[in-house]
């Protein structure tokens, strides 16, 4: 009986020390592999923040308003800080998913396959969106300075719808090339681009066609040549 | 020189010969008034420069009025009219047509050369010789026009223009954006070798006035009396007005900053012709409209403004953008800060350069409204008095300007 007992703790044991000697070196190489890929990150962010203080990256952005959203969801960032922190987690991502296929695990390797497979989706989203957001801007400055310059009624409201607009449609874009709910996605965009269309015409053709009426009128009174009388730009 | 020129201009140019004076005159569409230029430019020659071989070139940009034909038929015949057609239409004709002039001047050897606006409906004979005169007798080398102004005429040359040329470039040349002008054969080539830039009318001005003054050329200005000329149809906006003309003044200071960051204060340059002060006219302006356009631009336009004007002078366009209508002032001080911080801002590309002088109208309007409210009840002399103040401020303040421009 004991000997029987004996024998049976004798063969876990051996299992377990076969397994942990087969495990041990895959585990040290994943390790290994990650504290690499920590080093290699760390060096990532500090070429990332040199190479675009080099290049003035934060007064670009700042130029093109990319720096506001930043300071807001962090005050005191920069863009600088953002794209190192980035460069360094990304890299440490990818360290790790490397030195987790060093464990030969089936599972996970189907696993880092779809992950590998689905970052291109991630970067082309990130892309639409920088994109939207820039394009945004952009619109909703010179609808901005078109309104107050032409006199049409609340500039900023104007500006600030167009620019909701095209960030909502970068969105759904962005949305859609990662395959979150495309369909759902896509339709909620175009009813709700279709319900804000609906209520502008209404708000314009219905409520506003007084206000209208007398914009035009002003218009034509301020284009007559005696507007400015005696005064001449050029 | 001869792939600028078009087609049968060449052969025209070969049987006119050698020129001593050449009169270019840029149309397009301008039937109304050019049979009148023609007529005054070539009595104008004959009178003050008989025996002197003279041409007169038109550089048509395409016009569909018939306006080269009717030059043709109004021409005395006393001095060759050269017909340069333009068979392309679009935003470059301005400026080929500029090239084509300035190209004929130097094919025939000329040692002066005018360039008229083809609506200048007050075109005199005598402008001829007071344009081309200084230039062969006296040694000029680009003659600008003084006019006789009412008062808030041409307020872009007077409040932005003239002021920051004069602090620039230390001369003191009253319009240079005269609509016609003289230059010396020397100066028009080396406007050719520079290159004539593809802007429309107010921007070439600019441009020719500015290549003489930053090329150290010998300037002076004549008097010509009233200027008449046709309004464009439709007028152009304000804010376009104002991209072209002062964005061709920031272009001219990126590229002339080593010979204007040298300069200090500002000399007269010679005067030909009688002085000519402000007319007496009476003339009406409604600022209301000008005041609302810029609380409008300071209620809005903040965010804008934001990114490259100074704290202390957003502050100070917020306090004057709230003051009452009838106290309303914006001190001179305060617009040059802003000409200033725009010009930077050009400079830096802070934002899209048409979105950075749109966001300039209306600070523009409420200065323009602040001025005529200042001046309206004063006579001519308040108006000359509180324009010569705020030159006086643009050269004050230019060595801050110098160091924020080395600044990058």
């Amino acid at each position: 009986m004991m000997q029987a007992l004996l024998d049976s703790l004798y063969r876990i044991w051996t299992t377990f020390h076969a397994k942990v000697l087969l495990v041990l070196p895959r585990v040290l190489a994943a390790l290994t592999v990650f504290l690499a890929g920590l080093a290699v990150a760390a060096l990532a962010r500090a070429v990332v923040r040199r190479g675009l203080k080099l290049a003035r990256f934060d007064a670009r952005c700042e130029r093109s308003g990319l720096s506001a959203p930043i300071l807001r969801a962090r005050p005191g960032g920069s863009p600088t800080e953002l794209a190192g922190g980035a460069a360094f987690w990304t890299t440490l991502a990818s360290a790790g998913i490397f030195s987790l296929t060093a464990l030969e695990m089936p599972l996970l390797d189907r696993m880092i396959e779809a992950f590998f497979l689905y970052l291109p989706k991630v970067f082309v989203s990130v892309l639409v969106l920088a994109t939207g957001f820039l394009l945004a801007n952009f619109l909703s400055r010179a609808t901005l300075l078109l309104a107050v310059n032409e006199e049409l009624p609340s500039p900023r409201l104007l500006a600030g719808g167009l620019r909701l607009l095209v960030n909502l449609l970068a969105f759904a874009m962005a949305l859609e090339q990662l395959g979150v709910a495309g369909t759902t996605v896509t339709v909620a965009f175009a009813i709700l681009f279709g319900a804000l269309m609906l209520a502008l015409a209404l708000a314009f053709g219905l409520g506003g066609r007084d206000l209208a009426r007398e914009f035009l009128a002003r218009r034509r009174s301020q284009d007559a040549p005696d507007a400015q009388e005696g005064l001449r730009h050029l | 020189m001869d792939a600028d020129f078009p087609p049968g201009f060449r052969a025209q140019l070969d049987a006119c010969g050698a020129a001593d004076l050449v009169v270019g005159l840029p149309t397009f569409n301008h039937g109304g008034a050019i049979a009148e230029v023609v007529r005054s430019a070539q009595a104008g020659l004959a009178e003050a420069f008989p025996g002197v071989r003279a041409a007169l070139v038109l550089a048509d940009g395409g016009s569909t009025d018939g306006t080269p034909e009717l030059a043709r038929e109004a021409s005395l015949g006393t001095c060759p009219l050269l017909l340069a057609p333009g068979p392309v239409l679009g935003q470059g004709a301005p400026a080929r047509a500029l090239r084509t002039v300035l190209a004929a001047a130097l094919e025939v050897d000329a040692r002066a050369c005018a360039v008229l606006g083809a609506d200048l409906r007050s075109l005199q004979p005598a402008w001829m010789d007071l344009l081309l005169s200084p230039i062969l007798r006296d040694g000029l080398e680009f003659v600008a026009p003084r006019y006789l102004r009412r008062r808030y005429e041409g307020t872009i040359n007077d409040f932005i223009v003239y002021p920051l040329t004069r602090s620039l470039y230390g001369l003191r040349l009253r319009h240079p954006l005269g609509g016609a002008f003289a230059l010396s054969g020397r100066l028009v080539a080396h406007g050719l070798a520079l290159g004539v830039p593809d802007l429309i009318r107010p921007g070439l001005e600019t441009w020719v006035a500015t290549t003489a003054l930053a090329g150290s050329f010998r300037a002076g200005q004549a008097s010509l009396g009233r200027r008449v000329q046709d309004d464009p149809d439709p007028p152009p906006a304000l804010s376009d007005l104002l991209r072209q003309v002062v964005g061709t003044v920031f272009d001219l200071m990126e590229e002339h900053a080593d010979v204007w960051s040298r300069i200090q204060g500002s000399a007269d340059i010679p005067s030909f012709g009688p002085d000519l002060p402000l007319s007496k006219e009476p003339v009406r302006v409604d600022t209301a409209r000008m005041v609302r356009a810029f609380r409008r631009g300071v209620r809005d336009l903040g965010g804008v403004w934001g990114a490259f004007l100074a704290p202390e002078t957003l502050q100070d366009l917020g306090r004057v953008g709230v003051w009452d209508p009838s106290r309303f002032y914006v001190p001179p001080d305060l617009w040059v800060r802003v000409v200033h911080a725009f010009a930077l801002a050009w400079r830096r590309r802070v934002m899209d350069r048409h979105h950075l002088l749109q966001a300039l109208t209306p600070i523009y309007l409420g200065w323009v409204a602040a001025f005529v409210g200042e001046t309206r009840e004063g006579g001519t002399g308040a108006v000359e008095a509180l324009e010569e103040k705020l030159c006086l401020c643009f050269e004050a303040h230019k060595p801050e300007l110098c160091e924020s421009w080395r600044t990058p």
